[in-house]
């Protein structure tokens, strides 16, 4: 460690989460960013987004990684690579002894999953995907269901929607889904089943501490011409079961700007012998009309029509939902989550390996969607 | 408040199109066991009236003595909605909804409900028994199912349905 700070390295750079990675990182003062990287070999555009957030964070931008993760300095990684990336710098970064901060989700193949998991585990590092789990809502989820308030835990359903994206312009039809899937996320589109699915996937983990063992999932496009375009889902429900035949249900995508208040539905159904709790990262709130002008889309973004980064929303002024402000407890950012743990000497508890069930979970549900069938957990290796 | 009043602010809404073309459906409800499968089929056949879509393959986890039941049902077009049932006490009136169309949503949980309400009572039509029997054969197969015998279009239903 350097003192009683954690030096932080940055791998990508603006059009990547890491913009908002990197404010958290900022904004808590046992950190210090000391540069941002990527590999060498990255194409232009990439090479200039990276300069422009380096700049903009008035850190140097090192075109190496390999030179980058050698600096003593450097204690922690956040890698925000594009997914397909991911994997391989994880692994380096394990390997040159960092710990490792990774975007969500984990990676595409199964493979790459099990070479981020063996190399931590070798390196004797901590890693964290980024997750809910810090989020007020999920840790009151938490506490319900450790407490035994529903009695036995019968079922959950969950859903994750993104409220971002000028809908209405997918043609509908069944789309036949491809395995494994050829991309995961272009500068119009991703795969919204891994990219918002994740999210309760890894939460319901973390909740029951349950396995997943089996998924029959559909993918579908819905809403959005640019994710059909380029053969990605924009929706998707997944019908699982877990160890002792817990079932689990999720919906989840990106379903457009205007169908939802806030920033979307993010919502857990924990029905129990005893009790029903509907867990609702958007409660407790206020509800505020005003004569203000209604809230309306911003204009669309050409190097970001989803709206998926921060920097691209400011540039088109998307102004802030204000209909429904939170009335819970502050949240604690997800990068002082990992601080925490860090400072502590533990492990997240959405470590490398907890991240690659995800990541497992979503390699069964994209090859149950192109089969047509119900896959059973853990895949064959 | 009933299901059945429910379900016609859902159509109400729907038909002024403002949603645009609807998509998918999510229907948790609770109700005691007894008839659970028959409700399920005529929840399954109200949501084949909103996505307007004939149901073609339904996939089922759970059994009525385990009081859990949810069914993925898949429509011709591509429509999907993901239907539970649990026999567990519940708030208001035990319906969580949210419909999906590809310009907009609905949302009821227990909190738009009246919170005095109990779980509200099903519709008045009897379910359709080759409905029933397609979950139940589902339920049995744990596979997604296929419908064996075209079903003969009814009334309210989501007619056509067939292999």
């Amino acid at each position: 460690m350097n003192g009683a700070r954690f030096g932080i390295l940055l791998v990508t750079g603006s059009h990547t989460h890491q913009e908002n990675y990197a404010a958290a990182f900022a904004a808590d003062k046992r950190c210090r960013l000391i540069a941002l990287t990527d590999e060498a070999n990255v194409d232009r555009r990439r090479r200039e987004l990276n300069e422009r957030l380096a700049k903009s964070l008035s850190i140097p931008y090192i075109p190496e990684l390999d030179k980058a993760i050698a600096r003593k300095d450097v204690d922690v990684v956040s890698i925000c690579a594009p997914p397909e990336r991911r994997a391989r710098i994880a692994v380096r970064c394990a390997q040159a002894g960092k710990h490792l901060y990774l975007d969500k989700s984990l990676c595409p193949q199964l493979r790459e999953a099990d070479d981020i998991v063996a190399a931590v585990q070798k390196a004797g590092v901590k890693s964290h995907m980024f997750s809910f789990i810090s989020q007020p809502w999920a840790r009151a989820a938490k506490r319900l269901l450790d407490g035994k308030r529903l009695g036995r835990l019968l079922a959950i359903h969950a859903d994750t929607y993104f409220a971002k994206g000028r809908p209405g312009s997918a043609k509908l039809g069944r789309r036949k889904e491809e395995f494994p899937p050829q991309r995961h996320q272009v500068l119009e589109a991703k795969r919204e089943v891994d990219n918002c699915g994740v999210y309760p996937i890894t939460l319901i983990r973390w909740l029951t501490g349950k396995r997943f063992r089996s998924v029959y999932c559909v993918t579908s496009n819905y809403f959005f011409q640019e994710h059909q375009k380029h053969h990605v889902e924009d929706f998707g429900v997944l019908s699982c079961t877990m160890d002792e035949n817990l079932p689990v249900t999720i919906s989840t995508g990106r379903y457009g700007w205007t169908s939802h208040p806030a920033a979307g539905v993010n919502r857990l159904v924990l029905v129990g012998t005893e009790q029903t709790l509907v867990i609702d990262a958007n409660r407790p709130r206020l509800e505020v009309y005003t004569d203000e002008t209604p809230w309306t889309p911003p204009n669309v973004h050409p190097q970001d029509p989803m709206g998926f980064w921060t920097s691209t929303q400011e540039e088109v002024h998307t102004r802030p939902k204000t209909t429904w402000p939170a009335a819970g407890p502050r949240p604690q950012t997800d990068a002082s989550y990992f601080l925490d743990r860090l400072a502590a000497n533990r492990d997240s508890e959405i470590n490398a390996a907890e991240a690659a069930l995800a990541t497992e979970l979503l390699v069964g549900a994209y090859r149950s969607a192109s089969q047509r069938a119900v896959v059973t957990l853990p895949l064959p290796r | 408040m009933t299901a059945a009043d429910l379900h016609r602010a859902v159509e109400t809404t729907l038909a002024s199109k403002r949603l645009g073309t609807p998509v998918f459906v999510r229907y948790h409800f609770h109700a005691v066991a007894k008839r659970a499968i028959a409700r399920l089929a005529q929840v399954s056949a109200t949501v084949g009236v909103w996505l307007n879509q004939p149901l073609e393959r339904i996939h089922a986890v759970g059994s009525v003595k385990e009081q859990r039941i949810h069914l993925t049902l898949e429509y011709r077009n591509g429509a999907t909605a993901l239907l539970s049932w649990a026999g567990a006490p519940a708030s208001a009136d035990g319906i969580d909804l949210t419909v999906l169309g590809n310009h907009g949503a609905i949302y009821h949980d227990a909190g738009a409900a009246n919170l005095w309400d109990d779980p509200a009572q099903p519709a008045a039509e009897e379910a359709d028994k080759e409905r029933i029997a397609w979950i139940e054969r589902a339920l049995r197969s744990g596979r997604p199912e296929g419908a064996t015998t075209p079903l003969a279009p009814s009334g309210r239903g989501d007619g056509g349905e067939g292999p």
